[in-house]
């Protein structure tokens, strides 16, 4: 007989505690642990007699070695990719400070960073086909690659107001459009089955390095933005870090639902319900990046899936995993739930008064930014609660949106 | 339990070599299987053991799997072809590395008195 969910829990948490990050490597742990604990409580000792006793023979920060030693390996592999990234991210930073100080070449730069974004995506995607040769979806993964490798093109060519830009986000909001739901339909048909898939093993091995990367840009879009707190001159430059730091959070978001499905045997009605609802907040979440839908059903799209989101989150802490740590992210997330309709109200002229400039006022700015980063840093622990946190900051930081 | 340092010198051998005998094994299995051959003897760690779980794979010796059991995600490791044929060669050199040691730890009969006398 397996151990009772609240054991389980509580291994987890354990393993979290010692600081392993690597999903990859936290599920083997977890599954090696949990079959220690198994075993000696085979042998008549209580859950809690057993956990004390494994934690008694493992050394201080050993899960911590044992994941620099593994991440040390696959990082020999990925290293490429790694430092083609942060190249990339370098020349972003520089396009903006070029930018912002009215320096001659930042159309150059931010082609540079386009060229080099493109030149990761590939060279990532060729990398993980390498590595894996005997996982399944390359197919899947090149057709990730392209079109994310569009919509960054895209999103360049805008900003440099260069032709061509609207068929470029055009097509990948298209593909992107079929090609993420499709998956997603996948992984839920696939299930277990699907866990062998190589994006699976690629959102395994770089959900920390996504996170962190939608963080540090929405901190260098804050320096751009509010630089005249400290410097006493400042300007908005800083919105295209928010920019992309909302795409790489709101389309990551979407595929942490397709590694759900493929931890879980069977199938319940809640499954389906996240599969319809979270396929739709992500057409929603993508179609404005199409610049083709009229002023008010665009911004019914963009804040419509910040809405359904918060629900999924709200329903996951609230009615799904329903313990004592759930509480406080189920109440906040509940109350996230409002938040992307004030917006969408102000956006539409619904209100009037201090209310109508809420979302410009920069005490009401920087107050719910400390609230967010608070609530960020208390509960990072439970994953869905943490990526609304970040998507919600980056957008929140987007007061023109 | 042995010396952790011989242990460290032959866990890649081990792996293999217990992998050449089954289909798939997982990381706890291993660890078990290990335990039992040597009577308590010999305990990999999880520091040892995931280590070169993970060495092996990338160096396409092994292929994975994962499988859902009782509500959690199981990983299986198993021997590619590659595997195999390294599997073999190191358990061989193994043996070979072992029967020498028998001869460097055995009562040398050149050095014994009545033999040098005669």
């Amino acid at each position: 007989m397996g151990l009772a969910r609240e054991h389980v829990a509580k291994i987890s948490l354990e393993l979290q505690e010692q600081g392993v990050t690597f999903k990859s490597l936290e599920s083997e742990l977890l599954d090696h642990l949990i079959c220690d604990v198994e075993g000696l409580m085979g042998q008549g000792q209580t859950f809690e007699q057993a956990l004390a006793h494994i934690k008694q023979d493992i050394p201080k920060n050993h899960f911590k070695i044992i994941q620099n030693e593994t991440m040390e390996l696959i990082n020999q592999k990925m290293k490429p990719v790694r430092i083609a990234g942060i190249f990339s991210l370098g020349l972003l930073i520089l396009a903006t400070l070029f930018k912002s100080l009215h320096l001659p070449g930042t159309g150059q730069l931010l082609l540079g960073f386009l060229l080099s974004a493109c030149v990761t995506l590939m060279i990532g995607s060729n990398r993980t086909i390498y590595a894996y040769p005997n996982h399944s979806g390359k197919l899947a993964v090149i057709g990730v690659t392209t079109a994310l490798v569009t919509l960054i093109a895209g999103v360049c060519f805008k900003i440099l107001h260069l032709p061509g830009a609207n068929p470029l986000l055009m097509s990948s909001v298209v593909g992107l459009g079929i090609l993420f739901p499709l998956l997603a339909i996948y992984f839920y048909a696939k299930g277990p089955g699907g866990r062998n898939h190589m994006l699976i093993n690629l959102l395994d091995e770089f959900q920390v390095t996504i996170e962190r990367t939608a963080l540090v840009l929405v901190c260098f879009g804050l320096v751009f933005n509010y630089s005249d707190l400290l410097f006493g001159y400042g300007n908005g430059i800083g919105v295209f870090f928010f920019i992309f730091s909302v795409l790489i959070t709101g389309i990551y978001v979407y595929t942490v639902s397709w590694k759900y499905y493929t931890e879980h045997e069977e199938k319940s009605t809640s499954d389906l319900l996240l599969l319809i609802s979270s396929s739709i907040a992500f057409i929603m979440f993508i179609l404005p990046a199409g610049q083709i839908l009229p002023f008010g059903i665009r911004h019914v799209s963009a804040y419509g899936n910040a809405v359904i989101f918060s629900l999924i989150v709200f329903a996951k802490y609230a009615i799904v995993d329903r313990t004592s740590g759930s509480l406080v992210p189920a109440a906040f997330s509940g109350f996230l739930l409002f938040y992307p309709l004030l917006r969408l109200g102000i956006k539409l002229q619904w209100f009037e008064g201090w209310l109508a400039d809420l979302t410009t006022n920069r005490v009401f700015i920087l107050g719910f930014l400390a609230l967010l980063l608070v609530m960020l840093w208390a509960y990072r622990k439970h994953t869905l609660f943490r990526l609304l946190i970040i998507l919600t900051i980056a957008s929140h930081m987007i007061p023109t949106l | 339990m042995q010396s952790k340092e011989y242990i460290k010198g032959t866990i890649k051998t081990i792996v293999l070599k217990l992998l050449s005998e089954k289909d798939k094994m997982y990381g706890y299995e291993i660890s078990q299987r290990v335990k039992a051959l040597t009577s308590g003897e010999i305990e990999l760690t999880y520091g040892a053991l995931y280590p070169i779980l993970y060495k092996l794979e990338h160096e396409g010796l092994l292929v994975t799997t994962s499988e859902i059991v009782d509500g959690r995600v199981r990983k299986y490791y198993a021997l590619t072809t590659s595997g195999n044929e390294t599997a073999n060669e190191k358990v061989a050199e193994l043996q070979r590395f072992l029967e020498l040691m028998k001869q460097v730890l055995a009562p040398n009969a050149s050095t014994n008195f009545s033999t040098a006398w005669a």
